[in-house]
């Protein structure tokens, strides 16, 4: 419906869409000198409270407004409204509205057919956050917060070129979530952006809540327990990826950006990466694929060797392991599933407790069942060691969610090797190899830079297991394109 | 962009063949090369040779390969259609059979060969999939950890080795070396099923050459191995051992006592490119005519419950790889061989047909 001259219309078309929404506030008041003009004002009352108003740019002009001849006042809208709004009028009730529920404010004039926008500081939120779950010793300390274009900014403070564009897109038919994408203009593969908004829009969803549920929609193999898109919540880490040639995919109310394309390698890099020496980068990076292996596996290779393949271990250690399981009633099968589901319940015990009771927890499972257990004999002390090596390997994998994929494959792989030993555990490797070669994210090889050597162009960036030192890190991973592959070359006459 | 075009690269392409034939070559390959004596090593050369004359041709008519209707008619693509499905069939259940009673043996005494069997091809089955591109990439990917390991493993056991002892050879004989090397081109045949995925290559004209170096990697560490077999049993205590090499692992051990044995890690590294092997063997069953199909997969669904019910068959105490085995050699083998020779035959009568329109 188009917003009417007669501003009885539009207050009656208000007060029908918003009935029972207490929390839109509709004043209406006279403005200019006497006999007036009938002016409304629209707005949430947390988004835009009173005394917002009175202090903002709005609250001002509206005041100069008091003092106008009402024949004044449309003009003076009309030409100022805009300007001082910032972002332009609306002719449509359907923009207002959704205007207004967006956070701003909306104002009517009676005799004037366009509704002002007037800028807020918009719905309540908790500001710029501390990067909580990639925590570095090294480097910003910050992270996304909640509103998309807080965040938008983050990253832009750390690119100022007007090459990094920010396309917003709404998703969510009843919601109307702003999203962003976030991406070098000259880096990108165009594709590669139109295949991503092709993705993004072809649901049709009530609402869009977090960016979790945009990867879960968008990605491909939706049956693969590896996540396919690479969520961050650190600007630093996203504007470093942007300059790589990949797009950041940014969602309102959502303290987490996802970074696409994404592969195999790339969540096993920990921001600081680039910022510490490569000695020690790629000491850490050996412990991080060390971890990824020990998750997997650990747990599956110590049943495989315990129930068929003793003849492996050094016959001093096969004595020491049968003396500690004398007594346990049950199986080493068993011992491993209840202790690895012991340890999950109380990691989620401790992420759902709040604050101080959280890390208490950790102490309480640990030292408290553990212990219990192993002097109640009802698991034997190395299976509490092999757990534990398996829990400490998936928290030293930098991304949660891809930590996550290694718990899951886990419980397999304890089955096949407790069950059939070594051949079930090569049954299971090259079933988990066959699936992570077919995995692709966007059409590039999630093995990469392991596959694939010569596709488009790719050649060495010497930042995979392990990373060269900064001086050579001179060439732009195969996300970017092929003509903007080198990133850094040195000045000439230095 | 990237995987969009559905192909290989060259060096896919050698890892895929190299992954495909080494466990088969270090289970069965080097007992035979190591147990026939120096014959059998001089035969084996030569086979190579004859190998890489055959792979020569293999990869010039390679189209014909591709394109059967049109170089050999409708008669001549159910004939190479038929020919190579019943080889994958027999072949498959060979591995199949071998590898049941490997891991029986050595593994899983208390569990049944045809359980084993049906596990061992339903994850080769799902692991290795369709797409060319997913086989490619699982290849490079596990090449160089496979190698490694293997190459290793068999550093460690040469201070087992004696050195190679002149005794217990026997006389060179002209017929025992031919004889060898036939054998080494009939059981080469398998290569005569690259053609079908060399127009999925993007660098066509490397292939022959990569592929070349790719057998004569294989060929180095069969020979490398038998030597390896030789030095440590001598000639006639290889003969006595029925997987020579599963033997030499049980005596090699890592420096220093950390682990008591390292056979199981031999043979796992073992059953994964025995896995691959089988693998190639269903993808190549189901891509033979059909190419990356999608949806139900029941090309290869039949082939593999064709590959199991061969392994389970018994006749007079000789077993599905006695038995397939002399078929695959004596019947098979000439007849990929004639085949081939046919797409000779076939691709330059096309071409002069051609030739002469032009003209």
């Amino acid at each position: 419906m188009k917003v009417s001259e007669n501003i009885q219309r539009n207050e009656t078309y208000i007060r029908q869409a918003c009935r029972n929404c207490d929390d839109v506030i509709l004043r209406s008041m006279k403005l200019g000198k006497n006999p007036g003009k009938n002016c409304l004002l629209v707005y949430v009352e947390a988004a835009a409270g009173n005394e917002l108003l009175e202090q903002s740019l709005i609250g001002r002009f509206l005041n100069r407004l008091y003092d106008m001849e009402p024949k004044e006042l449309e003009n003076f809208v009309a030409e100022n409204g805009a300007g001082l709004s910032g972002t332009g009028t609306f002719e449509t009730m359907e923009d207002a509205m959704a205007c207004m529920l967006s956070g701003n404010a909306v104002f009517f004039l009676d005799g004037y057919g366009k509704a002002v926008k007037i800028a807020s500081k918009g719905y309540p939120g908790m500001g710029v956050l501390k990067a909580e779950s990639e925590k570095t010793l090294r480097g910003s300390k910050e992270g996304f917060s909640e509103s998309v274009k807080q965040n938008t900014a983050l990253i832009r403070k750390r690119i100022r070129s007007t090459g990094l564009k920010v396309e917003e897109i709404t998703l969510g038919a009843r919601s109307d979530t702003v999203a962003a994408l976030v991406y070098m203009e000259e880096l990108i593969y165009p594709d590669l952006l139109d295949k991503i908004k092709q993705r993004l829009q072809a649901w049709e969803i009530d609402g869009v809540l977090d960016t979790g549920m945009l990867e879960q929609l968008a990605e491909e193999d939706w049956l693969s327990p590896f996540p396919q898109f690479e969520s961050t919540e650190r600007p630093d880490r996203a504007a470093m990826e942007a300059l790589n040639g990949r797009i950041i995919l940014l969602c309102d109310n959502s303290p987490m950006g996802v970074i696409l394309p994404t592969t195999f390698n790339s969540f096993l890099k920990s921001t600081e990466d680039r910022y510490n020496r490569f000695e020690i980068v790629c000491f850490q990076r050996l412990i991080r694929y060390g971890a990824v292996l020990a998750t997997l596996l650990f747990s599956g290779i110590y049943l495989a060797v315990i129930n068929f393949h003793t003849q492996i271990l050094p016959t001093n250690l096969i004595l020491s392991f049968a003396e500690a399981r004398k007594g346990v009633p049950f199986p080493s099968l068993v011992e491993i599933l209840l202790m690895e589901l012991a340890f999950e319940l109380i990691r989620e015990a401790g992420v759902r407790m709040p604050g101080p009771l959280g890390g208490t927890i950790g102490i309480v499972g640990g030292l408290i069942i553990g212990d219990a257990a192993v002097s109640a004999n009802l698991v034997s002390p190395m299976t509490v060691v092999v757990v534990a090596v398996s829990a400490l390997s998936s928290l030293a994998i930098p991304n949660e969610e891809f930590s996550t994929a290694f718990r899951l494959l886990k419980y397999g792989f304890i089955l096949l090797g407790g069950l059939a030993g070594c051949f079930g555990l090569v049954l299971g490797i090259f079933l988990l190899a066959g699936h992570l070669a077919g995995l692709e994210s966007f059409r590039i090889p999630y093995l990469m830079p392991f596959v694939g050597k010569g596709l488009e162009g790719f050649h060495d960036e010497k930042d995979n297991i392990f990373r060269g030192p900064f001086h050579l890190l001179k060439s732009r991973p195969v996300y970017a394109r092929r003509s903007q592959r080198i990133r850094m070359k040195k000045k000439e006459g230095a | 962009m990237f995987s969009d075009n559905g192909m290989i690269s060259s060096r896919q392409l050698k890892r895929q063949m190299v992954l495909s034939f080494l466990g088969v070559l270090l289970l069965l390959g080097t007992g035979e090369a190591a147990g026939g004596g120096g014959n059998a090593l001089l035969g084996f050369f030569l086979g190579i040779l004859l190998l890489l004359a055959y792979l020569f041709l293999l990869v010039r008519t390679a189209e014909v390969y591709r394109a059967p209707e049109k170089y050999l008619g409708l008669p001549g693509k159910w004939l190479l259609t038929g020919g190579y499905l019943s080889y994958l069939a027999l072949s498959g259940g060979v591995l199949l059979e071998e590898i049941s009673r490997v891991v029986q043996i050595y593994l899983l005494p208390s569990v049944p060969q045809p359980v084993i069997g049906a596990v061992f091809l339903g994850a080769a089955f799902l692991g290795m999939g369709q797409k060319i591109q997913k086989r490619g990439r699982l290849a490079e990917v596990s090449y160089p950890w496979v190698l490694g390991i293997f190459l290793l493993l068999l550093l460690l056991s040469v201070p087992h080795l004696h050195g190679i002892p002149a005794e217990g050879m026997e006389p060179w004989k002209a017929r025992e070396v031919s004889r060898a090397a036939v054998q080494v081109l009939a059981s080469g045949t398998a290569v005569s099923l690259l053609p079908f995925i060399l127009g999925r290559v993007r660098e066509q004209d490397a292939c022959f050459r990569v592929l070349r170096r790719g057998i004569w990697l294989l060929a180095l560490i069969t020979l490398g191995t038998a030597g390896i077999l030789v030095g440590v049993y001598g000639w006639k205590g290889v003969q006595q051992l029925e997987y020579p090499i599963l033997n030499l692992m049980t005596g090699t051990g890592i420096p220093g006592g950390f682990l008591g044995r390292v056979d199981i890690i031999w043979l796992a590294v073992l059953l994964f490119t025995l896995l691959f092997a089988m693998g190639s063997i269903l993808f190549y069953g189901a891509w033979i005519g059909a190419g990356e199909s999608r949806g139900i997969p029941w090309r290869r669904l039949l082939l593999a419950a064709g590959i199991w019910l061969l392994s389970l068959i018994r006749w007079r105490e000789n077993t599905a790889a006695k038995i397939c085995g002399r078929l695959l050699r004596d019947v098979w083998a000439p007849a990929l061989l004639g085949i081939t020779l046919l797409a000779v035959w076939a691709k330059r009568r096309v071409e002069h047909g051609t030739e002469k329109k032009t003209n």
